[in-house]
């Protein structure tokens, strides 16, 4: 298997982007990847969008993706796992050039969620769950992470103090993120009374609905060192990928993530190191409890203490262990098949020394965790800078 | 003849409640003079999860606990009712199938006023008198609506009551039958219509009184039984004057008429109304007791039945939730607002 | 999306009557799973109707298709054979919800689609 680098990254301002399409959002992200990089043809393109048929009536993705980028008879491959639909497609890019089936792959997420209404986009989201056995029985995605939230409460004594700094912090760091939907901060106050959404979560320890789209080039490490040599190298050391049960009732442990846990453990194996090598992480915050809990299950922190972490500030960009510096999924945005991919941007831009504002003191290496529903699957990728 | 009677019987109520307060405050009408002249002083209302197919279950079910066969064995099954959920489309076969009786099963509603659930009653003793089915359900439920405003939303409530007929290991022998039917029609809904209409005062004596103390009178002479060989009376109950006015009519002390007597705090539960009295009776009677039971259904008749109780009742009583505790224990009392928005009577925008 | 017939016959062996599988350990698979590939041996069992909720939360903003109901309380149940589901728990004041609180099965209506579509049915939980 032949090392991966990131050559090229693309991203645009995310929000609700009435005047652009899915085409349109996933071409901004897609050329602008392609530009960074500097590269003028694709051996082969993946994209990652969880529910295009049901937000815009449009599937097919693969052939839009090829057509609207004038790259045909390209390849090109949609995938689908809910929420880490973008973590998939970096996987499975990086999987063709590792293999050496190609040499330049474009791998890019796009969900364009504002061309239905809020029930429908809801509705939409809800799939990601067991139809029949949790839908059926009116359960809502804010209302299984709030069942997590709550077992772990009950187990570990987490507290809804603890739950809103993670919002507080995700803000804070959003803040200082161009492309961030909400990018200004927010207070504890304010994210402690906002509108209950499932006891005992509240509209701001939710991700929002967002139209976006991110993008990345990649190549093996060996033609970047030769051909691309723009941006400092940043490679790929280790992928993993998970699955676990659709339901949540059907988990051996409510208080933890295991498909993070299990894909984690695959990526540190393949990368040689531990959680304790990694820098700094983007998480799957769809609710801030996920966060919490997913800190836990990357080894960040032990079971039960990563609510002290967040509080402590540990999670914080001037803390042991910074997670989430681009916002989170909470003030970044939450485009579903996107974030996977953004998230892999957000470490290249730190790694490389491109994150502005947010820029960490000379990270090496950083982890990118992404997950689907209610941690029915979840891929894991380490990257680290050359 | 075998014995025959019934085996198992089961209550559902639903546990929301509205007073009669509450209703009179939003009509500037007289609470005192409803509770007075009708003796109804709240009534059962059910949550927007209910309907008379989610009673009859949970009835079939509480049922078949005291019969303590598997659904399975049930050979008919009818429902009546004047509110099935659908306008076309049976209940009986959700139930059926709830209760595992399918698909060896025969099935069909009933909708007879509000004696649909005694004749339900009635068919499935005689199939199973007949031999033509070992275990026959019957059960009576409805939640039936008053239009807002009118002297029925005091009254018209939510329950169910089922009942397992069979041959062998019974609780009450079914001791005689009778009908007493004529077409007076003092209460009906026409298609398209949402709330009934009703006769007035021509609701009583024409039509409840005629009726009911015909088919007691009937069945008492039939079977040669007098009230004071009678232990319980239950008669069917749209308020809680008239039931207490037939039993006296009849020559029923009070205390006879009492233990089925549920009307003033559960409302009129049309073909589920002296049913539901029915269980209330076999949750408390003792082994050799009578019971008269006498239902009545506006323009449909009157059914009739003398039971005795049976040893075996004593061993499967406390198998299920009792009707009397079901009605008085753990109610959630409900505004005009809310039962307004469980009952579906506020317009929306659809 | 609306229920419409095939959908909502095929699962009503386990709506209505909580049909399932278990097999030599004990381990109840509702629904049914492929088990028998690792080489289990399962049987036909019906689901208990008695349990205990695991966890819950009182939901506030529901799909359309429950929204008459809010805020409704909704949980993880472990029933008394083990078996884990997911269901509202009704009849109950939200506040009064806590783990390990008893409850039981009850049959009732769980959604209604639109005007002229199905009425659907199901399970629910009702404290002891």
């Amino acid at each position: 298997m032949r090392e991966v680098a990131v050559i090229g990254v693309g991203l645009h301002k995310w929000g609700e982007l009435w005047d652009m399409s899915i085409r349109d959002i996933l071409v901004t992200a897609a050329v602008a990847a392609l530009k960074d990089a500097g590269v003028d043809h694709v051996d082969s393109m993946f994209l990652g969008c969880m529910s295009s048929g049901l937000f815009s009536g449009q599937e097919h993705l693969a052939s839009v993706m090829a057509d609207y980028l004038d790259l045909t008879p390209a390849p090109a491959t949609r995938v689908e796992s809910a929420c880490a639909s973008g973590g998939l497609a970096v996987r499975l890019g990086w999987m063709e050039v590792a293999s050496g089936l190609s040499d330049i792959v474009l791998v890019g997420g796009v969900e364009k969620m504002t061309d239905v209404s809020g029930t429908e986009a809801t509705f939409a989201l809800s799939t990601a769950a067991d139809t029949e056995y949790e839908g059926y029985q009116g359960v809502t995605f804010p209302g299984l992470y709030a069942m997590m939230a709550r077992a772990h409460m009950n187990r570990y004594g987490t507290t809804l103090e603890q739950l809103s700094q993670v919002s507080v912090k995700n803000h804070a760091n959003g803040a200082l993120n161009p492309y961030a939907q909400y990018p200004f901060p927010v207070t504890l106050e304010t994210v402690m009374n906002s509108t209950m959404v499932a006891e005992p979560l509240r509209l701001l320890h939710c991700s929002p609905i967002t139209d976006g789209a991110a993008a990345l080039v990649l190549c093996p490490a060996e033609l970047a060192r030769k051909s691309f040599r723009e941006h400092p190298l940043v490679v790929i050391t280790g992928s993993g990928h998970a699955t676990d049960t659709i339901a949540l009732h059907s988990r051996a442990d409510l208080t933890t993530i295991k498909a993070a846990e299990v894909a984690a453990k695959r990526a540190y194996e393949m990368a040689g190191i531990g959680p304790d090598d990694i820098d700094f992480a983007e998480v799957h915050d769809c609710f801030t409890i996920a966060e919490i809990m997913t800190t836990e299950a990357l080894g960040f922190f032990a079971p039960g203490q990563g609510g002290p972490a967040a509080e402590n500030g540990e999670t914080s960009r001037e803390g042991s262990k910074p997670i989430n510096t681009s916002g989170g999924l909470k003030a970044k945005g939450h485009p579903v098949g996107a974030t996977g991919v953004a998230q892999i941007i957000e470490l290249v831009l730190q790694l490389r020394g491109e994150a502005g504002k947010r820029q960490l003191k000379e990270p090496r290496r950083g982890l990118a965790q992404n997950m689907g529903g209610s941690g029915g699957s979840s891929l894991v990728h380490i990257l680290e800078k050359r | 003849m075998p014995d025959v009677g019934i085996i198992g019987w089961g209550a559902n109520l639903p546990r929301y409640r509205i007073k009669a307060e509450s209703i009179a405050v939003v009509w500037g009408a007289d609470a005192d003079n409803y509770k007075r002249s009708l003796q109804l002083f709240e009534k059962s209302v059910p949550a927007p999860d209910q309907d008379t197919v989610t009673l009859s279950v949970e009835a079939a079910r509480n049922a078949l606990k005291r019969a303590t066969i598997d659904g399975s064995r049930i050979g008919s099954v009818y429902v009546g009712s004047e509110s099935h959920p659908y306008a076309v489309k049976p209940t009986g076969t959700i139930v059926a199938e709830a209760v595992g009786a399918t698909p060896e099963c025969h099935c069909a509603d009933f909708e007879f006023a509000c004696k649909a659930g005694s004749e339900a009653m009635f068919v499935c003793f005689a199939q199973v008198s007949a031999g033509l089915i070992d275990y026959g359900l019957a059960i009576g439920a409805d939640t039936s609506q008053g239009a807002p405003g009118d002297a029925l939303e005091y009254s018209a409530s939510a329950g169910a009551a089922a009942f397992i007929f069979g041959r062998e290991n019974l609780v009450a022998k079914v001791e005689e039958t009778y009908s007493y039917m004529t077409d007076t029609p003092d209460f009906w809904r026409r298609e398209n219509q949402h709330y009934p209409q009703h006769g007035g005062r021509f609701t009583g004596e024409p039509a409840y009184f005629r009726h009911t103390l015909g088919a007691a009178r009937g069945i008492m002479k039939k079977s040669g039984a007098t009230p004071e060989d009678i232990d319980y009376a239950v008669f069917h109950q749209p308020n809680g004057k008239f039931p207490m006015t037939a039993g006296k009519r009849l020559g029923f002390p009070k205390e006879k008429v009492e233990t089925g007597w549920l009307v003033p705090w559960l409302g009129n539960t049309y073909s589920g109304a002296s049913p539901l009295g029915l269980t209330a009776v076999l949750d408390v009677a003792k082994p050799g007791q009578r019971i008269l039971m006498v239902s009545f259904g506006s323009g449909a008749g009157s059914d009739a039945f003398i039971f005795t109780v049976q040893d075996r009742i004593v061993e499967v009583r406390d198998l299920a939730p009792k009707t009397r505790r079901q009605l008085d224990e753990n109610k959630f009392y409900l505004d005009y607002g809310r039962y307004a928005k469980f009952r579906g009577k506020i317009l929306r925008n659809r | 999306m609306k229920i419409i017939p095939p959908r909502y016959h095929r699962e009503i062996p386990r709506r209505y009557r909580l049909e399932a599988e278990k097999d030599d350990t004990g381990r109840i698979y509702f629904p049914p799973r492929a088990a028998y590939i690792s080489g289990k041996s399962v049987q036909p069992c019906r689901l208990a109707d008695r349990g205990k909720v695991v966890t819950f939360t009182v939901i506030h903003t529901a799909p359309k298709e429950h929204s008459d109901l809010t805020p409704y309380p909704l949980g993880i149940i472990e029933l008394d054979d083990g078996a884990r589901i997911t269901a509202q728990i009704a009849d109950v004041d939200p506040a009064q919800v806590e783990i390990g609180m008893r409850v039981r099965i009850e049959f009732r209506r769980i959604r209604t689609e639109d005007e002229e579509g199905l009425l659907c049915y199901g399970y629910k939980v009702v404290p002891e």
